[in-house]
């Protein structure tokens, strides 16, 4: 077994709404081994980027409470002081986001954005910073790196933008990549170049990475394990080979289904309908995902659902997998 | 660059010219003339005034006073002659010009000299303490009618206290030229400015905070912060830059809203500017003087928003480049 990197412990990140806090991620246990690629799947709202800005503290305090733990290298960085998770930030935990465009400052050049990393983690002069960045804007793949050193984010296109951004995450050799759909917002074309660059450098680094897709593809290509998250819960956790072979909660199911094929129309009878529900009107008893299949009798849920463990490391949550049918779906 | 800056410069001749034709239509549909004063002078019959009309061509249709007037301008810069003040218009504008620039730009340094370290503030420290205090004065600023204000600010600092004068640009027997003369100019300028400059500061210091606000839970913010920058350089480096740079552009559209409102400024304080000059061309029917004001202003609200677009492209990358 591997040795594990980074612990969730009961993680749970609430939103300020209105007067209230709501649970957007709501009990959260995982555990990221070391030199893994961790994938985190789940349709949009269901509470993935929540997750992977508590795990470094990067919601704003004013509007968000997170609680739980996130143990990493004998700490909990939930409580750590932003000192000392300045420390790790960027050193040991790296972020690429979804829109490359907006994560870059549209005001500074693409090289200075990358010795920023290296200025706060690192003793390098200015020349030799310098130097890196244009070192690393060449590992990322730019035909140019001394002129896209001094572009500014918005002369580049999409795809060299995530290329920066890369480069930016990847500047101190983190221990731990988190990457935010790192290729949502690109063309289909690019999207594999990015995601064929990630897993070279993950594999040449050695570091691990906490892969948030809602693209199933992506995670048959890429991970090594799957965590399936809905309404801030993870529904299912399993390594990749498991997954795509045995699924079993009906929400990985319906997930699956709606991967295009060469048989799309029995799929689509097999995609269940609807939208995770805004945080303010998720059910917080029961199996959350009861109310997207109706047509299932109500006792094939667990009153409080619980984890079981199908096959080693193999988990899934609330037995309503056992007696899930698509056949009476009729809504599609 | 220089090349869109000389299209803009273009573009503004058919809009002066628009401005021009109306407001000279106004103008001569106004009654009276410049001539009006004298019929209360028993002195001189009506004959006589009507006489002097026909002579100095007030009595043509006035496409072809029009057609004179502008013609002046485009062949010998002859703005006309005020016959009120028996010298040509433009030299009646020239002296109370550089009154009313120096004041602008005093208004103009002050006003940002408040409004940025305020706005900056507040937006650092959203809803703390201290941005109540300045939320405090920038809706108290914001209730206030100009006139009011600048008639408290000259009832109390220039009757009561007596720090201030209360009127005019610089004291009569002061020498031009001499360190003396700026200070008496400063001195008389530095009520009105600072009146003009605390009103004018609400706009920017609520917009600033604003974009300081918004600009903390931005993309790049967070990614700054998933670098390990800390909270300090986070505003120096990344926030304030970004939020500052409408500011920079703003200054022309500053400087134009200071001319408009000189009009209020100059007459409540007797400081003698092109905004006294132009109500008072008014009330004389001096409409020689007062086109050629309106014509200096228009021309100048023009300017004012290519010099934002020019000081834009300077301050912002993203534009330089092209
Ligand atoms: N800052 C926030 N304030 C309030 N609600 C939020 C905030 N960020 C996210 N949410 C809500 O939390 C839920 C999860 O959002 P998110 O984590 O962004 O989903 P995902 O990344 O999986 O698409 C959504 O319902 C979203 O509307
Ligand atoms: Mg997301």
């Amino acid at each position: 077994m591997q040795e594990t990197l980074l612990k969730i412990k009961n993680l749970r990140t609430s939103f300020r709404i209105g007067g209230d806090y709501f649970a957007a991620v709501d009990g959260v246990d995982l555990d990221i081994k070391k030199n893994e690629v961790f994938a985190l799947v789940g349709e949009s709202g269901c509470g993935k980027s929540a997750l992977a800005l508590s795990l470094t503290r990067l919601h704003n305090p004013n509007f968000t409470r997170i609680a739980g733990e996130v143990e990493f290298d004998g700490k909990n960085l939930l409580a750590l002081p932003e000192a000392q998770l300045n420390v790790i930030r960027g050193r040991h935990i790296g972020m690429i986001f979804q829109d490359p465009l907006t994560a870059l400052n549209p005001l500074i050049k693409v090289g200075h954005q990358i010795e920023e990393t290296l200025t706060y983690h690192t003793n390098l002069v200015k020349t030799e910073r310098k130097e890196r960045a244009i070192n690393l804007l060449a590992e990322v793949g730019m035909t140019n790196p001394a002129l896209t050193y001094s572009n500014l984010p918005h002369e580049l296109s999409g795809g060299m933008r995530q290329r920066a951004m890369i480069a930016i995450a990847l500047a101190c050799k983190p221990d731990l990549v988190i990457a935010d759909e790192p290729t949502t917002a690109l063309d289909v074309t690019i999207q594999a170049q990015i995601l064929d660059l990630l897993r070279d450098l993950q594999r040449e680094m050695q570091s691990s990475v906490i892969l948030i897709t809602h693209d199933l593809g992506v995670v048959a290509e890429m991970a090594d394990r799957v965590a399936v998250m809905y309404a801030g819960q993870i529904v299912e956790l399993a390594p990749v080979r498991d997954l795509f072979k045995n699924p079993l909660h009906p929400y990985t199911r319906s997930l699956l289904a709606s991967i295009p094929s060469t048989d799309e129309e029995i799929n689509r009878l097999h995609v269940i309908q609807g939208v995770v529900p805004e945080l303010r009107n998720l059910p917080r008893t029961g199996c959350r995902f009861s109310h997207r299949i109706p047509w299932m009798a109500d006792d094939i849920h667990e009153e409080t659902p619980t984890y079981h463990e199908v096959s080693p490391g193999h988990f899934v949550l609330c037995t309503c997998y056992k007696k899930f049918d698509f056949a009476a779906d009729n809504n599609s | 660059m220089h090349k869109t800056i000389i299209r803009r410069l273009l573009i503004m001749i058919p809009q002066l010219f628009a401005i021009s034709v109306l407001m000279f239509a106004i103008a001569y549909n106004i009654p009276g003339d410049a001539l009006t004063g004298l019929t209360e002078n028993p002195a001189i019959t009506y004959e006589r005034i009507q006489e002097m009309r026909y002579e100095l061509g007030l009595l043509d249709p006035w496409p072809m006073q029009y057609g004179r007037w502008i013609s002046g301008i485009v062949l010998r810069g002859d703005f006309g002659f005020s016959i009120t003040h028996s010298r040509p218009a433009i030299e009646v504008i020239g002296e109370r010009a550089s009154n009313t620039f120096q004041l602008a730009l005093l208004t103009t340094v002050l006003t940002y000299a408040i409004a940025l370290p305020l706005g900056i503030i507040a937006g650092r420290y959203n809803d703390k303490f201290i941005d109540r205090v300045i939320g405090v004065y920038t809706y108290l600023a914001m209730a206030m009618p100009t006139i009011v204000f600048a008639l408290i600010n000259l009832l109390i600092f220039g009757f009561r206290l007596q720090w201030f004068p209360i009127r005019g640009s610089v004291y009569i027997n002061a020498v031009p030229g001499t360190f003396d003369f700026f200070l008496s100019r400063m001195h008389h300028m530095i009520l009105p400015a600072i009146t003009a400059a605390l009103l004018a500061t609400i706009g920017i210091i609520q917009y600033l905070r604003g974009e300081i606000i918004r600009y903390k839970s931005s993309d790049f913010v967070t990614t700054a912060r998933s670098k390990g920058v800390p909270e300090r350089k986070l505003y120096t480096r990344h926030i304030f830059r970004n939020a500052l740079i409408p500011m920079a552009s703003n200054i022309g559209f500053i400087i134009v809203g200071l001319l408009a409102g000189a009009i209020f400024i100059e007459t409540i304080f007797s400081f003698p500017g092109m905004g006294r000059l132009f109500l008072d061309s008014i009330t004389l029917r001096d409409f020689t003087t007062a086109n050629a004001l309106i014509m200096l202003f228009a021309a100048l609200t023009a300017i004012g928003a290519l010099l934002s677009d020019i000081i834009l492209t300077i301050v912002d990358p993203r534009i330089r480049i092209k």
